[in-house]
């Protein structure tokens, strides 16, 4: 058991988290563009870029969630679910949505 | 002494959350393996006192993980809990005939990790 009180040991976590939140940052945003320029293909979309979409939007969804962005978490497992179709059913609001993701992430602080 | 813990993932971001929730707030000791093959590789020279194994990786995934584990552990079995972002009750119904301890959700509260693991194997500490 940590010899921290369980107050002090959760202000702590929160602090890591934030550091931690502020380190993966740019990776994460990486992953929205990965998305993104999936988006700008799809109607010519190759199997490997529709692959790193889905991976992208797999790992947005798993991760945003833990850092408290729960909502994120739901858009990235919307993209996921697009990007696994074959063949994949453009919808108008995937821009849109997209462009949500980003936003909550860049705004995000944990 | 400090309870052990390996965490078996493939994404290193939910692996660093997941090690930082539980070192910080629980005190455990946390081990890490970015794959299955890894995973059963660190369980067998570590034998941690717990082991969290995500469902989707590729290669060796979860549910092949466990199997080999209980075949390489089948002496001193370690418990082992699930991480997994499908909920709905058949997959759950096919993660528990596998005969795992527990199924956690993804994505998990890291504030709350470590006493939804303490729960779920009936630790006091």
């Amino acid at each position: 058991m940590s010899s921290m009180s369980p107050m002090d040991a959760q202000a702590l976590l929160r602090q890591k988290l934030s550091w931690l939140w502020l380190n993966r940052l740019p990776l994460l945003l990486e992953r929205v563009a990965t998305i993104q320029s999936a988006l700008n293909e799809l109607d010519n979309l190759s199997p490997d870029k529709q692959e790193a979409a889905r991976s992208a939007a797999h790992n947005l969804a798993g991760v945003l969630g833990t850092f408290g962005l729960k909502e994120g978490t739901e858009i990235a497992r919307r993209f996921e679910a697009v990007f696994t179709e074959n063949p994949i059913s453009p919808s108008p609001t995937l821009q849109i949505q997209l462009d949500s993701l980003r936003a909550l992430i860049e705004s995000h602080q944990p | 002494m400090a309870r052990k813990i390996l965490i078996i993932d493939d994404e290193e971001d939910i692996r660093q959350v997941a090690a930082l929730s539980l070192e910080t707030v629980a005190g455990w000791e946390v081990s890490v393996a970015g794959n299955g093959a890894q995973g059963v590789e660190r369980a067998l020279a570590l034998r941690p006192d717990a082991i969290l194994l995500d469902v989707m990786m590729p290669g060796m995934d979860g549910p092949t993980t466990f199997r080999e584990l209980q075949r390489l552990l089948k002496d001193a079995p370690i418990p082992v809990l699930l991480l997994t972002a499908k909920v709905q009750g058949s997959d759950q119904r096919r993660f528990a005939d596998l005969g795992v301890t527990a199924i956690l959700a993804k994505p998990f509260d890291p504030l709350t990790l470590a006493d939804q693991i303490r729960d779920a194997l009936g630790w006091k500490d």
